[in-house]
């Protein structure tokens, strides 16, 4: 089986879920408490994907950015080599969608093939979602990124995404 | 004498990376493992060390090979990487510095990489910590924000809904008058016998009629007062008046009222007090509410006095409406000057009301500037206290 090395890189705002995504995808765990990340985190998970030619081992390196702005200066260096990125917004802060841009933007500069994909999450506080799905599909479209409404808490859609993330980095590869 | 010199420079070195908290790795440029110094025990060290990579040594930079490539080529001279997490058992968080750089050989050509890595959990830990606290409290804010926004469109649809309201309640009010005013007319004609005689089982109906009229046209001009008040469509036609004057004169348009009680009203004004800046038909109406709540709260031969006097605020004059009549239950209190009130009590004397007369009341004294208050007990009577600015 052919194993295939990628980094993928967790972008948006501070508190968005960032951490509990990756958290939910690699452990299976979900913590309620709001932990502040600095820095960068590095966890590793695998993914096997099947397609015409046989079965692909993903060996996803996911870094988890801080959100905070004090991190800004230190993006860079962070997201050098990234060959993708799951842009995380917050369901019910509406300002982190538009924040996204910034992190495109600062992606781009580096690699403008770097394949994307848009976690729209806490889709479990269904009460208090204030960010329209069609904001997101036309966030998503602008993009020509997929995007999905994601719960770390319950874990809804998250394999599904960084697996939908998976071919895209597949099909980066077969391009390149 | 060189092993003695050796040991020392090693010992020093020990020292110095336990002050500076580094550790270095140094491969070839197949990047197989040259050399490792870690004296505090910060690198990831493989059980086959002899055949370790540098990416098992340092696993985050795996799916980063581009980087490590350009480094040996010497496309690129350093890469850092700050503040980079490393999780520990018991949700111990570790916090290093990588930095890599390329590792010449004796010409000065890269013959491999140099990784050092320094340990920065102290400082680290430390700027966790606030930047957690100042997370929380923007995260905080965001929510204030958004519950005051929910409230503040809240609000506005209560305020179109209530301006919805007084607009029927003033139509309503206004409709209903409108055919009071010749039903009202004719009963007086037919009262004073000016279309013929009336006998009297006749008069006395025609009486109880006319009570009724009185008190729906009471009512609406009530509601209508209210809902211009509520909307501020009342503007006040102010000018100097003698208040003395003005309440003698409703103490006699009212005299009939008081007495069919056998009740006695007494006035107290100083002879020489200055005139009030007041709408004098305003007043009149807050006199009359104040007059007709003292003969309708009280018993027969009940006293009513009316004080005027220099009241505790410069610049105003304070009058006074008390009576000895069935007075307010303390729980009724607060609620005495909403709309639509009437107190637990109020139905003993037979007396009715819609429970406007107050709201009214001292929505008119705050438009003139005043303030109005009262003091009651049950069966102690009540005196009600109201001033206005003098002219």
């Amino acid at each position: 089986m052919i194993t295939v090395s990628k980094k993928v890189c967790l972008l948006g705002d501070f508190a968005v879920g960032k951490t509990s995504l990756v958290r939910r995808l690699v452990h299976s765990i979900f913590e309620d408490k709001y932990l502040a990340t600095i820095g960068v985190k590095v966890s590793r998970k695998s993914m096997t994907l099947s397609d015409e030619h046989g079965a692909v081992e993903m060996n996803l390196m996911l870094w988890d950015l801080a959100g905070s702005e004090e991190f800004t200066r230190m993006r860079t260096s962070y997201l050098r080599g990234a060959a993708g990125a799951v842009l995380v917004c917050d369901l019910t802060r509406p300002e982190t969608l538009p924040a996204l841009n910034v992190y495109v933007n600062a992606l781009r500069d580096i690699n403008s093939q770097v394949a994307l994909a848009i976690a729209a999450n806490k889709c479990d506080l269904e009460d208090q979602q204030q960010l329209p799905r069609h904001e997101i599909e036309n966030f998503a479209t602008n993009l020509a990124a997929p995007f999905y409404l994601t719960s770390a808490k319950d874990g809804t859609a998250v394999t599904t995404l960084f697996e939908h993330l998976c071919t895209l980095l597949l099909q980066q590869t077969a391009q390149v | 004498m060189n092993l003695c010199v050796e040991y020392v420079n090693r010992q020093a070195e020990r020292l110095i990376a336990e002050a500076l908290r580094y550790a270095y790795v140094i491969t070839d440029r197949a990047l197989r493992l040259v050399e490792m110094y870690d004296p505090l025990g910060m690198l990831r060290i493989p059980q086959d060390e002899a055949n370790a990579t540098f990416y098992d040594i340092v696993p985050e930079l795996i799916g980063s090979e581009k980087i490590v490539e350009d480094i040996l080529a010497g496309t690129t001279s350093q890469h850092a990487l700050p503040m980079l997490n490393r999780e520990r058992s018991g949700h111990r968080v570790d916090y290093v510095e990588l930095l890599l750089l390329p590792y010449p050989d004796s010409t000065g050509l890269g013959a491999g990489v140099l990784c050092v890595i320094k340990d920065v959990t102290e400082a680290s830990i430390l700027q966790q910590e606030l930047i957690q606290q100042r997370n929380e409290s923007l995260l905080l804010r965001s929510q204030l924000t958004r519950h005051n926004e929910a409230l503040l469109q809240a609000n506005a649809e209560l305020q179109h809904l209530n301006e919805m309201k007084m607009q029927f309640v003033s139509v309503a009010a206004h409709e209903l008058r409108t055919p009071l005013t010749p039903m009202l007319g004719f009963l007086e004609m037919l009262l004073s016998d000016e279309v013929g005689p009336l006998n009297e089982l006749q008069r006395k109906f025609m009486g109880i009629v006319k009570s009724s009229v009185d008190r729906m046209l009471d009512s609406a001009n009530n509601l209508l007062d209210l809902t211009r008040l509520q909307t501020g469509h009342i503007e006040l036609v102010l000018s100097p008046c003698d208040i003395g004057a003005l309440i003698e004169a409703v103490s006699t348009q009212y005299s009939p009222m008081f007495t069919a009680k056998k009740q006695m009203l007494q006035t107290h004004t100083p002879l020489t007090i200055p005139p009030v800046l007041c709408d004098q038909e305003r007043v009149r109406q807050v006199l009359t509410n104040l007059f007709s709540n003292a003969s309708k709260y009280s018993s027969e031969e009940g006293h009513i006095a009316v004080t005027v006097q220099a009241a505790a605020e410069k610049g105003y004059l304070q009058i006074t409406v008390a009576d000895d009549g069935i007075g307010i239950p303390d729980e009724d209190q607060a609620k005495v000057f909403g709309t639509f009130f009437r107190a637990a009590n109020a139905g003993e004397t037979g007396a009715s009301g819609a429970g406007l007369g107050l709201a009214i009341t001292q929505m008119l004294i705050e438009q003139h500037g005043g303030r109005i208050w009262f003091e009651s007990g049950v069966n102690r009577g009540t005196a009600f206290h109201f001033t206005l600015p003098i002219a």
